[in-house]
């Protein structure tokens, strides 16, 4: 299989990237290639030109700050694995990373370019949305910031509009007892989710749940925060039942399509599963 | 060798890749839309570099790139511009096997040989990243990696072994 013809523009900064993709609404980014790739064989999309930011240079950052932390459009999955302070900070992260796809895709497919392209069925929102990310926007009237919920506006349709590119990814920082994770269920390593739940709670010190917020992807036409499941966390101590209850209620906000994944029963029936999993496996850290 | 000056050709230019393949410079101008399996294959004859399945899942096409392992057919060869790229063929030393090469061949670790030269490669980046690694930690490393024959388990042993006379 091979790529349809376009052309290729290798820029040196973002800006000229965004003036590129100004001028030309068919023009596509170009990161790590990893969905691009595959769409590009497949024929589902015929760019006029690829614009290539991987040689523009301070992309690459994770930046720890005292409120956030910062990751540049060209951090790659696998640099968020191997990162020893995000698996103290926020598990969740480096344990998203490491259940995408393979090595070989991780050591090139990045978190913005993930997020751009919007899979339905894709790792990092789930976990962003439970981490209440935001979203950095570059665009031809300056730089703006997107809540993760409002970025993803459909299966591979997001917020971004012409000449716009992800500058980087904003994470906030929480003080006290806060524990994360994300688990996901998988037919085979390196496949796509059957359904993923990202968690985050934060505890407060009579052992109650102070604030939690979770994220569901592959269980509908795009990801989503379970509201509900959150409501019925927060202001309680964790047992059992508590959690029981939030699981079913995350169920209930799932809306799945049957596909080679399983069927849409099954897969609502694994929101349950999982976010159960999920909430249980951030409160074991 | 970073460069960060612009580039622009359309889609019926060529544009021109200078990459280190095995230790070596070359030069060569390229369609834009070229994949970097077919300007290993083609334009530079290193056939070890297979295509097993062309849409990112097999492993077969797997190579090293600035360190770090790819597939090859998921990645444009003008992405590779100003890269050092190691394939299969730059392993054998003055027609001594590589010590990876020799655990797959002592462990049989193949039978069609189709999946071998990805499964090296790979190695090859899993254990620069971790000499020593568990049982668990090969069969993830190598999760990107598909055998249709061996079964997995002398791939398995072999990566044991290679790992074992890499730290000699
Ligand atoms: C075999 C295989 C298995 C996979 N398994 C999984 C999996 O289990 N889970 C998962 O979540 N993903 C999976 N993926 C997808 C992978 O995570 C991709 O890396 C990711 O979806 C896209 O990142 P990229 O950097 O490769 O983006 P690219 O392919 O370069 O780009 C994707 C899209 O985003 C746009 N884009 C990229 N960067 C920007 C930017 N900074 N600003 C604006 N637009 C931008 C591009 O124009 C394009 O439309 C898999 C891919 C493969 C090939
Ligand atoms: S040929 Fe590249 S992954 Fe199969
Ligand atoms: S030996 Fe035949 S595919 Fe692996």
């Amino acid at each position: 299989m091979r790529p349809p013809k376009f052309g290729y523009v290798r820029v040196s900064s973002l800006d000229e990237a965004v003036k590129v993709l100004e001028a030309d609404e068919n023009a596509k980014v170009l990161a790590g290639g990893q969905s691009l790739m595959p769409m590009l064989k497949l024929r589902l999309i015929r760019p006029s030109y690829l614009v290539d930011i991987n040689q523009v240079p301070n992309l690459s950052y994770i930046s720890i700050e005292k409120d956030v932390i910062r990751f540049g459009a060209l951090v790659r999955h696998h640099d968020v694995e191997v990162n020893g302070d995000l698996w103290k900070i926020y598990p969740i992260l480096p344990e998203t990373a490491i259940q995408i796809a393979d090595p070989q895709v991780r050591n090139l497919g990045t978190m913005a370019g993930s997020l751009a392209h919007a899979d339905p069925a894709a790792d990092w929102p789930a976990a962003l949305i439970a981490l209440r990310a935001r979203v950095r926007v570059l665009g031809p009237g300056g730089e703006r910031e997107v809540p993760i919920d409002d970025f993803i506006k459909g299966p591979f349709t997001t917020d971004l509009g012409r000449g716009e590119v992800i500058k980087e990814v904003v994470v906030p920082r929480i003080n006290g007892n806060v524990k994360s994770s994300y688990i996901k269920l998988e037919r085979k390593a390196g496949d796509f989710a059957v359904v993923g739940v990202g968690v985050v709670i934060k505890l407060s010190n009579d052992g109650s749940i102070e604030d939690a917020s979770i994220g569901v992807t592959a269980a509908g036409p795009k990801p989503f925060r379970a509201v509900d499941a959150e409501k019925a966390l927060i202001g309680r101590k964790p047992t059992d039942d508590v959690i029981m209850d939030a699981a079913e209620k995350a169920m209930n906000m799932a809306s799945p399509i049957s596909d080679i994944r399983g069927s849409a029963d099954y897969k609502k029936a694994m929101v349950k599963v999982i976010t159960k999993k999920a909430i249980k496996s951030a409160l074991s850290r | 060798m970073r460069m960060s000056s612009t580039v622009k050709v359309g889609p019926e230019e060529l544009v021109k890749v200078r990459v280190k393949v095995n230790g070596v410079w070359y030069e060569r101008y390229v369609e834009p839309r070229k994949l970097l399996v077919d300007f290993l294959r083609e334009d530079l004859g290193l056939t070890s570099v297979h295509i097993g399945c062309d849409t990112g899942h097999c492993g077969a096409c797997t190579v090293i790139m600035n360190g770090k392992s790819v597939k090859s057919c998921m990645v444009l060869a003008v992405q590779a511009d100003g890269a050092e790229i190691l394939t299969l063929e730059g392993l054998a030393k003055d027609g001594k096997l590589h010590p990876i090469q020799e655990a797959f061949w002592e462990k049989h670790a193949l039978q069609c040989g189709y999946c071998t030269s990805g499964m090296i490669m790979e190695t090859y980046y899993l254990l620069s990243q971790n000499p020593n690694p568990t049982e668990d930690e090969i069969r993830r490393g190598l999760s990107g990696n598909l055998c249709r024959c061996t079964g997995y388990q002398n791939i398995i042993e072999a990566v044991k072994l290679a790992a074992q006379k890499l730290r000699g």
